[in-house]
Parts: structure tokens; C-alpha cells; sequence
């Protein structure tokens, strides 16, 4: 046999009119494939940039109003004029409990009564509210 | 003339025009690829034309499905082969469970064969040439192997355009047949 490429004759050969019916099929449904993913990877994409948008608002909207009792606002810290004297905090208020004598003594002036059971009295003034 | 590190420019950009769902380039697949795929899955399905198209439509539909980008030809090839093997498994898997082990050890075989040589059929070709007789194995020859035209071989054999055309027509059934029983065989 003659040296050369007998790709033509393998060709002839295989050739027939359900292998050239095949060839066209083939490259219908091939191209439907190829068209179809195509427009999925589309769909998905233009899905995933039209969410996209949506989830930074909706990331900046929470981060909004968690900012007010998160940290305090600095452009008021900037404006704020500096106190020569610093004030001192105040003090945390204490309740003294003093005793029913002691409750006379500061009023030793009106007539005074406590009523009630031990534990829930109530001073009562017997002389009415004091006009100052 | 080209040179290998634009070969593989053009394949690495053909492959990825196909991996990106081109349709150009799997019209341009297509045209370069059949033939050689139905070659190919021929002499895996050991002859068997229906298996072997069969086979050939499901390759090429999961190249259109999913493909990857190769920097040379040879490595896509090697793919496509690996691809159109397991397509074959599959349908042989579908429609001859009870032959899947003797498939499996003929179809290591041939598959063997086939990675050694790209296409065997070319050598099954010659040997099914050798075995025609010498006027008609001069006539194939020189229609396809030395492109000579219908009009040339009549003037050389004396014979009518017709009678040469139906003369190939009948020496390319014979070919054929030969061929499908050179593969069928064990």
C-alpha cells in the first residue's frame, strides 16, 4: 500500500446516510446544549450582580442602626470644647437606712405618725403639706 | 508555517472558546472532531457501528455539556478519548449487562491498541486493502490515496465513468465489511 493518508478512503468507507443523518443531530443537539448552559451561566450571573447590591444595603442597614449604641459619635467628640476644670463624675447615690427614732428627730418640729405593719410604714404628716 | 508555541495558542484558545459554551467554536469542534470520535469509538466497540454512534452522541453532548481548556492538541485528544471511553462503558453498561466482563477484557484490548496508535483503523485499513485484488486494490489507491479523478482511472482501466463509480461503490462495501469483521475479531 501506497504511504498516505487514507483519511478520506476510511471516510468513504464509514460513511452512510444514518451517520451523515447522526452528524446533523448531533450537532443540533450539541448546540442546544451549549445555548442552554450558556443562558443558565447567564441567568445566574446577572442573579448573582442583582443580589449582590441588595445584600450590601441590607449589610449597611444593620450596621446603621447597631452604630448609635455601638460607639459614641465622634464628630460630636471633635466639636465638644475642652473644660479647664475636669468635672468629676458624680457619685453613685446610696440609700442610708435610718431607724423610726432617728426618722423623728429630723422632723422633731411637726407632729409626725408612722402607720402601717412593721417593715411597710409610712410617715404621715399630721399638720398637712409644709408652705415654704 | 506554523510553529509549536502557536499551535498551542490557537488550542488553548480554541479549547476555551469551547469550555465558555461558544457556539462557533463547537460548530468548529464538531467539523474536526466526528469523524476522528467515530473512528475512534469504532475500534472500542470492536466493530459495532450502532454502539459505537451511540456512544458518539452522548461524547459529544458531554464535550457541549462541560469541557476544559487544553494548551495542546494531544492533551485534548488524550480527553476527548477518556471522555468517548466512558461514554461507551456506559452504554455498553445499559445494553449488555450480561457481556460487561467479556466487553471489559476485549474492550482493554483494543483500548491498548488504540492509545498506542491513534487510529488503528488505519493499519486494519491496509490490511483489508492487501487482501483485494490487484486491479481493484490499484483503483482505491489511486482514487484515494493518489486523488486521482473518476475521468483519469476510466481512461487507465478502459473502462466507462459509471462503471469505475460503481466499481469503487461496490470495493468500498467490501472494505467496510472487512473491516467490521477484522475488528469483531477476537
Amino acid at each position: 500500500m501506497k504511504p498516505s493518508d487514507p483519511k478520506e478512503l476510511l471516510h468513504e468507507i464509514l460513511a452512510d446516510a444514518e451517520l451523515d443523518q447522526l452528524r446533523r443531530t448531533s450537532l443540533d443537539a450539541g448546540l442546544t446544549v451549549v445555548r442552554r448552559t450558556r443562558r443558565q451561566q447567564s441567568v445566574l450571573r446577572v442573579s448573582l450582580l442583582a443580589g449582590l447590591p441588595v445584600l450590601l444595603a441590607l449589610a449597611f442597614a444593620l450596621a446603621w442602626r447597631q452604630l448609635p449604641t455601638a460607639q459614641p459619635n465622634p464628630v460630636v467628640a471633635a466639636v465638644r470644647p475642652v473644660s479647664p476644670s475636669p468635672v468629676a463624675p458624680p457619685a453613685p447615690t446610696q440609700v442610708e437606712t435610718i431607724s423610726d427614732a432617728q426618722l423623728f428627730a429630723l422632723f422633731s418640729g411637726r407632729p409626725l405618725a408612722l402607720i402601717g405593719s412593721p417593715g411597710h410604714q409610712q410617715a404621715l404628716f399630721l399638720d398637712g403639706p409644709k408652705q415654704n | 508555517m506554523s510553529t509549536p508555541g502557536a499551535d498551542a495558542a490557537v488550542t488553548l484558545e480554541f479549547t476555551r472558546r469551547l469550555a465558555a459554551h461558544d457556539e462557533a467554536a463547537f460548530r468548529e469542534f464538531h467539523a474536526r472532531y466526528f469523524d476522528r470520535l467515530y473512528q475512534f469509538l469504532l475500534v472500542v466497540a470492536r466493530g459495532q457501528e450502532h454502539e459505537a454512534r451511540e456512544a458518539l452522541q452522548e461524547t459529544l453532548l458531554r464535550v457541549a455539556r462541560k469541557s476544559r481548556a487544553f494548551a495542546e492538541e494531544e492533551a485534548f485528544w488524550c480527553w476527548l478519548k477518556t471522555v468517548a471511553r466512558n461514554a461507551a462503558r456506559d452504554a455498553g453498561r445499559k445494553h449488555h449487562r450480561y457481556l460487561r466482563l467479556l466487553d471489559r477484557l476485549l474492550r482493554q484490548r483494543t483500548t491498548t491498541a488504540a492509545e498506542h496508535n491513534e487510529t488503528p483503523l488505519h493499519t486494519l485499513l491496509e490490511e483489508c486493502l492487501g487482501t483485494l485484488p490487484a486491479a481493484d486494490r490499484d483503483l482505491v489507491e489511486g482514487k484515494y490515496l493518489d486523488g486521482a479523478a473518476v475521468r483519469e482511472l476510466a481512461a487507465g482501466t478502459g473502462l466507462t465513468e459509471k462503471a469505475v463509480e460503481s466499481r469503487l461503490h461496490r470495493l468500498r462495501q467490501q472494505l467496510r465489511a472487512s473491516l467490521r469483521q477484522k475488528l469483531n475479531e477476537p
